[in-house]
């Protein structure tokens, strides 16, 4: 149950945010998260751990919207790319190189969206 | 009235910074830090008892802090083998964060010690994403769990720089395959170096004392130690 210590991350990430820019009076509605293929991150445990994170923060109620990023490896002898596979793993599927991951490992706040609150 | 604002922060950019902050601190007084992950009952304990044992026999002073959910019972066994022990007990979180280390770095400043080795929960997943500061990373992978738990829990065997195949005397008993093991690691985690150690034993402990010390001499931290002792 890691993702309880990631919902928390991720409003920690947000809230700073909101305080590094000095935003206030503005309630955050919205979320958007960059989530790779190995992230190893379960979303719909994230989303039930971050609806306890944000109680009684400014985020309560905002929703997360997420976006996928697929886990590709790249070759250190051959440089060739390919999707990650569980066939190959980290070895080339062309030479049988040791391969790098170049993409897959990504968790991100993207951006957020705001809504002035107390305005008529 | 909607605003976007665009971010692009890792969620675990404070906690990275945490460890930067160990990592850079724990530098400065020449310690190098190990952290150690594998599944529950691999050996872990048992592991860097003997290896404290015989780095401590060269003049290195070893410390540890080990993180499990409940008691102190590693703490206590560990105690005799080590010059510092803590025990962190997380109550339930699988993993160690480096904010569960920070509170006890001025007393780890004040030591500085040769070696931290960090023993995390007993865990082949959550583990993975948090740096805690360490300059080398070691996974377990005993003889009894099965050879293709590198295949199972990739990503584990991926990020670590040795992975030690542990309780080797046990070996034949439970009919492990080093071969299909070997096989395994090698696709997951190609350049991971592979020592085999038996704890009780002790075959393959002075390998692995050498491996590490290796890596020490290779990092700023321990050569800023040598050139103010």
């Amino acid at each position: 149950m890691h993702e309880v210590s990631l919902a928390r991350a991720v409003v920690n990430t947000v809230l700073d945010a909101l305080k590094d820019r000095g935003i206030k009076e503005q309630r955050v509605t919205s979320i958007t998260l960059r989530i790779g293929d190995l992230a190893q991150v379960d979303l719909e445990s994230l989303e039930f751990a971050f609806s306890f994170a944000t109680l009684e923060t400014e985020l309560e109620s905002c929703m997360l919207i997420f976006t996928t990023k697929d886990a590709v490896v790249m070759c250190t002898t051959c440089k060739q790319q390919s999707p990650y596979s569980m066939e190959h793993f980290y070895r080339c599927e062309l030479c049988g190189g040791a391969c790098e991951l170049v993409s897959g490992k990504e968790f991100d706040v993207v951006s957020i969206e705001l809504e002035s609150v107390g305005v008529h | 009235m909607k605003q976007l604002i665009e971010l692009e922060d890792h969620i675990l950019k404070k906690a990275n910074s945490e460890a930067l902050l160990l990592r850079e601190t724990l530098a400065n007084v020449g310690t190098l830090v190990i952290n150690v992950m594998s599944s529950p009952g691999s050996g872990k304990t048992e592991t860097i008892s003997a290896l404290s044992d015989e780095l401590r026999l060269h003049g290195d002073t070893v410390a540890v802090l080990v993180g499990d959910c409940a008691t102190d019972h590693d703490a206590q066994r560990l105690v005799s083998h080590v010059d510092w022990v803590e025990q962190i007990v997380t109550k339930g979180v699988c993993h160690l964060e480096p904010r569960m280390l920070v509170p006890y770095l001025p007393e780890l400043l004040a030591l500085a010690p040769r070696y931290l080795f960090i023993e995390n929960v007993g865990n082949l997943v959550c583990p993975v994403d948090f740096d805690l500061g360490e300059s080398i990373r070691v996974s377990l992978l005993s003889t009894t769990e099965g050879e293709d738990k590198p295949a199972k829990y990739p990503d584990l065997f991926r990020t670590c720089d040795i992975t030690v195949i542990s309780k080797i005397d046990l070996a034949e008993v439970v009919e492990f395959s080093e071969l299909r093991a070997r096989t395994f690691l090698d696709q997951v985690a190609p350049n991971t170096k592979t020592i085999k150690v038996s704890a009780r034993t002790k075959e393959g402990v002075a390998e692995l004392a050498q491996a590490i010390r290796e890596v020490a001499q290779r990092s700023r931290g321990f050569e800023t130690s040598i050139t103010e002792s």
